[in-house]
């Protein structure tokens, strides 16, 4: 008998002994938490007739949990049973185990019902094992109604602590997947943000250069790389200083990067950069220091934006402003110029007229009277370079004018002058003061490119543009003027600049002369061109539209006479000089002037001629009067009291759009300053035409 | 024979075994009425008779009869088992018939039962698996039934397919026959199931180190052929060889211990050229075997025991009673097999008891594990 209970314990030994080999070798199959919990569970449930086995574990021992408080449930099966999957730690489940390895609870047990956290679980039997204060393993019978034996539980507990640090295996693996997906996913996010960065970079219209604490280029964008020149493999590694800060900026450069990498503080330059065939381009550069994450420095950043094209059209502006600044005070000098001429030329004319004709002295105030001519075309120039000039066109032939301008160009010079025009030549329609001041300047430049002496050749002929010429003209008919020289010629690097404004190459020159030239036959819808080889010479080419027009024949050129008239004339100007000239002409004509010195006063007078009943025949209006009421407004002050009222405007500005289209401004008559006494009594004739004088 | 089917549907005397089993014949014994609704035709069809299916399935359809059911070596009528023919069960169901595919491998999809399954069960309501037998994962098939729905019902059921070892379309519903599939039924019936083999340990424990699914490839850390000779030659006094070693493993299967119940009988049925054997059903690796040996009092002593362990109900509430025998039992009991079927059918009278001659055994083990047997005898009496 003891033989076969010795026997039977033997035999239930033995089966133990293989139960827990079994399960010692289903534990830890896999990584894979769900897997090891099946592979060991699901054998332990087959082997011990269990309904339900689950896996409890604290939160705080699970990687990617958020809330390390409470525990979860990891594994159960079946899934059938799960109604619970998250719990506190204060659950009857983990206090029953806090100082125990193990437990079983049945039924009858009082504990039993608490510790249920599952669907449909009435009657049966729990073993609960602490799984190394991490969790529990919770199994469950519901065939047996008696508590897990002590002994069995024993056994169970050898495996499960082995079961435990498998479960720990598998989340350290579990861990280091999600590190390791982390990482992938930061790799990835980090290379999309590098490849965003990096086609920013190269796509920016702006300079991006990296340079290291050496000074190596570490880094070109594709921008700087095509405006400088150079291919990728060109700049990297080289000296950046050395290979593309000019060298008067070397230095200030170097200091400018020691300085950000000493005080870490980023700055900005303008500065030029060269390109790979020596030419410069301006930056403005907004430059970092960039450090590693240890503080130590580690390379520069730079971002430059290229400014070359704005700098300069910013000097262009500038100039243009200086030009423009100048061209008012061209025109304020003009005027007043006039004004001042008025009183010379008008005194001149009056003495020649109150002088016996054998005078000696009558050459004299001739020779006077030509000097404030030509003084008042210097102020035509003067007002033409200010204002460029709306030109006062008349149709004519250049050869009309072309002799005289140029033996006053010549005069007193060592140069002659050959002129070549053809019989047939076609009419222009041109102002002829500004043409007439074109060819002057370029006669007097061809003198001065030959100090020596030489001839200067004037040709002029017929072209049409588009068949030989080829020259940035409409098509159409033209005549062409050259003036050539055989001087010293003009640089091949200068040719684009002469008619820059105050470009120039002479020591004494205003640099303004090709630019008023340029500009007066872009008024014309003409084209001055300059070809030049150095040492033999320079050729200057005008061309100017044909006009269509006849030209008045010319028969016996009138001379300008008075006409004695008899009336009132008013005369309105704050100059004081010409008021007197302008009243001492009237009255030799045979009229009676009356002197207003401003708008104000002429109106004034007006008003009580006009009461008296004898009114003005004519108002001759400056317009002009800075301080006071302006011509334009007296003028029409002046119609307003009588719409009849015969007003003629006078101004030093010869270029006024008033002076060139008087009626559309509702003046009948204009006079530009400085002007004869003939001119005056052409006007007035026109305006007032009538009352003869008689003796 | 006729049976009465006391379910709570109407019901109606079916005739439940037919020897020439064509859809004229089945459809004359279910009548002009056909089957209730919310019913189902259950075909459990031997082996011989499996040409008439593709018919079966096209006449019935025509007739719009909702049928499923498993080709199995034989069918079961009262104390008789037979080779050809059929045994119909008219079952009430909860929902079609689920069939399970793929389960050559271990990626097929449960179907999510719980949202199929329209009308609620009744506590402990019956699901009837029949599975094909030579398909590598039903262990695993098993485990995820139990998972989905744990002991919210009683399992009954059986491996169909061939005695020839060769895995054929055994498993047919209205949409066809199918291999590696499964057929779950979902009953409102209750069941109450004895499990018994009478199989006894002779020798062991052996240690099945090295497995693969039901190929056992070594034993003791030794050729798995090798260790079984050793184990068993001496007894039968019979040498083995890969020639007979299915007529000798027969009387000689192996038992994995289960506690607080019989071994789980694993059936090696063949050996390969490794000198690997094949079992019917997985064998875990590192598990501990008995080699058992059986006899006809055992066996048949068994058989009375499962019967008797599902009487306990009143008999007056019994709707109809189902049998899955393993074929090797009749194999191996050979004439005296009907002995078996009439112990079985004594206990349950009046109640007939009809079913299948299966390869491997469902059923749920007490309150417990869904396990899949070999060389047992399942029996089950369903209650309305």
């Amino acid at each position: 008998m003891s033989s076969m209970v010795d026997n039977n314990d033997f035999k239930k030994t033995i089966g133990d002994i293989l139960l827990l080999y079994e399960l010692s070798l289903a534990i830890g199959r896999s990584l894979d938490l769900k897997a090891n919990c099946a592979g060991f569970l699901k054998a332990v449930m087959a082997r011990k007739n269990l309904a339900f086995a689950a896996v409890w574990i604290k939160n705080k021992y699970l990687p990617g949990v958020e809330s390390e408080k409470g525990a979860s449930l990891v594994y159960a099966h079946p899934d059938y049973r799960i109604r619970e999957t998250t719990l506190s730690l204060n659950h009857p489940l983990f206090r029953s185990l806090r100082s125990k390895n193990f437990i079983s609870l049945s039924s009858s047990d009082i504990g039993y019902k608490k510790v249920i956290t599952e669907k449909r679980i009435r009657t049966g039997t729990f073993a609960l094992f602490s799984l190394d204060n991490i969790g529990v393993l919770k199994l469950f019978s519901s065939t047996r109604q008696e508590r897990f034996g002590k002994k069995e539980l024993s056994q169970l507990a050898r495996v499960i602590s082995q079961f435990t640090v498998s479960l720990k295996g598998c989340f350290a693996y579990q861990k280091s997947r999600w590190e390791i997906a982390d990482r992938h996913r930061a790799e990835e996010k980090l290379r999309q943000e590098r490849d965003f960065s990096r086609s920013l970079l190269q796509a920016s219209p702006t300079f991006f250069v990296a340079i290291s604490a050496e000074g190596q280029t570490l880094m070109m964008n594709e921008m700087m790389l095509k405006t400088l020149g150079y291919t990728r493999g060109e700049v990297l590694g080289t000296n950046y200083l050395k290979t593309f800060v000019t060298k008067p900026d070397r230095e200030r450069i170097a200091l400018v990067f020691k300085r950000m990498a000493k005080l870490h503080k980023p700055s900005t330059d303008d500065n030029p950069v060269l390109t790979k065939d020596g030419r410069e381009r301006l930056l403005e550069w907004h430059n970092m220091p960039m450090f590693k994450k240890n503080g130590e420095f580690d390379f520069f950043f730079g971002i430059g934006i290229d400014i070359t094209e704005r700098r300069r059209m910013e000097e262009e502006l500038i100039k243009a402003g200086k030009l423009e600044s100048l061209g008012i005070m061209a025109g304020g000098i003009a005027h007043d110029f006039n004004n001042i001429l008025t009183g010379i030329l008008g005194n001149i004319s009056l003495a020649r007229m109150e002088m016996d004709p054998k005078e000696i002295v009558i050459d004299r105030l001739r020779e006077a009277e030509k000097a404030t001519l030509r003084a008042k075309n210097l102020t035509q120039q003067l007002l033409t370079f200010s204002r460029g000039g709306t030109p006062v066109k008349k149709n004519t032939l250049i050869t009309e004018f072309l002799p005289e301008v140029i033996d006053f160009a010549l005069s007193g010079s060592n140069v002659t002058c050959k002129l070549v025009i053809p019989n047939n030549l076609w009419l222009v329609a041109a102002d002829i003061g500004q043409i007439s001041q074109v060819i002057d300047n370029l006669i007097i430049n061809a003198i001065q490119a030959m100090p020596e002496g030489g001839t200067i050749t004037v040709e002029a002929v017929n072209v049409t543009a588009g068949d030989s010429v080829h020259i940035p003209l409409k098509k159409g008919k033209y005549v062409k003027l050259s003036v050539s020289d055989h001087g010293i010629g003009i640089k091949e690097e200068h040719l684009t600049k002469v008619f820059d404004p105050f470009f120039t190459t002479k020591q004494k020159g205003s640099g303004l002369g090709l630019t008023s030239a340029y500009s007066i036959l872009k008024n014309h819808d003409g084209v001055i061109t300059v070809d030049s080889q150095l040492y033999q010479g320079t050729t200057f080419s005008v061309y100017l539209p044909a006009s269509p027009g006849v030209i008045r024949k010319k028969g016996k050129v009138k001379k300008r006479e008075f006409i004695p008239r008899t009336g009132k004339i008013l005369i309105i100007d704050d100059e004081e000089v010409v008021r007197d000239v302008a009243g001492r002409f009237v009255k030799h004509i045979g009229y009676q002037p009356e002197l207003a010195g401003g708008g104000k006063e002429g109106i004034a007078l007006y008003e009580t001629a006009l009461k008296k009943g004898c009114p003005y025949d004519a108002v001759i209006l400056d317009l002009t009067m800075p301080g006071g009421m302006g011509g334009k407004e007296a003028a029409k002050q002046i119609h307003a009291r009588d719409r009849g009222a015969k007003i003629v405007a006078s101004s030093g500005y010869s270029n006024d759009p008033i002076m060139s289209n008087f009626k559309k401004f509702g003046f009948d008559g204009a006079l530009a300053k400085p002007y004869q006494i003939t001119e005056l009594s052409e006007v007035l004739e026109k305006v007032i035409g009538g009352k003869k004088f008689t003796k | 024979m006729y049976l009465t089917c006391a379910a709570r549907v109407k019901f109606r005397r079916i005739k439940m075994y037919l020897a020439d089993p064509n859809a004229d014949s089945i459809i004359k014994a279910i009548g002009p009425e056909g089957i209730p609704s919310e019913s189902l035709l259950l075909i459990l069809l031997a082996e011989k008779s499996r040409a008439e299916i593709p018919g079966l399935i096209r006449e019935l359809n025509k007739n719009q009869i909702n049928f499923c059911g498993g080709i199995f070596p034989g069918v079961i009528h009262g104390d008789k088992h037979y080779d050809e023919g059929a045994v119909l069960v008219v079952l009430p169901a909860l929902e079609n018939p689920f069939l399970i595919r793929g389960l050559d491998t271990h990626k097929f999809v449960l179907p999510d039962f719980g949202r199929k399954i329209k009308r609620s069960p009744r506590r402990k309501s019956t699901a009837i698996i029949l599975v094909d037998a030579w398909t590598p994962c039903i262990s695993l098939f098993l485990s995820e039934i139990y998972n989905q729905l744990g002991d919210s019902f009683r399992y009954f059921g059986g491996g169909a397919g061939s005695l020839k070892f060769k895995s054929k379309p055994c498993i047919f519903t209205t949409d066809g026959q199918f291999r590696n599939a499964a057929l779950v039924i979902f009953t409102t019936l209750k069941s109450t199931l004895g499990v018994r083999h009478g199989w006894e340990r002779l020798t062991g424990p052996i240690v099945a180190n090295d497995t693969r699914n039901h190929i056992i490839s070594e034993l003791n850390w030794a050729r798995a052929l090798d260790v079984y000779r050793d184990s068993v030659e001496s007894h039968s006094g019979k040498k083995i060889t890969a020639k007979n070693f299915p007529q000798v493993s027969m009387e000689y299967p192996f038992g994995i211990y289960k506690e607080g119940n019989e071994d789980v009988v694993r059936d090696p049925i063949a050996v390969n050229k490794k000198g690997e054997l094949i079992c019917v059903g997985e064998v875990p690796e590192n598990t501990a075997l008995y080699v058992l040996h059986g006899e006809k009092e055992t066996l048949l002593e068994a058989a009375g025991q499962a019967a008797r362990d599902c009487m306990k109900r009143k008999r007056k509430e019994i709707t109809c009673c189902l049998v899955a025998d393993c074929v090797s039992r009749s194999l191996f009991l050979g004439d005296e097999f009907h002995e078996e079927l009439e112990i079985v059918r004594n206990v349950l009278q009046p109640c007939i008891p009809h079913g299948i001659l299966s390869i491997g055994e469902i059923a749920s083990h007490g309150e417990a594990y869904l396990e899949f047997f070999n060389k047992t005898i399942v029996v089950g009496v369903f209650h309305g």
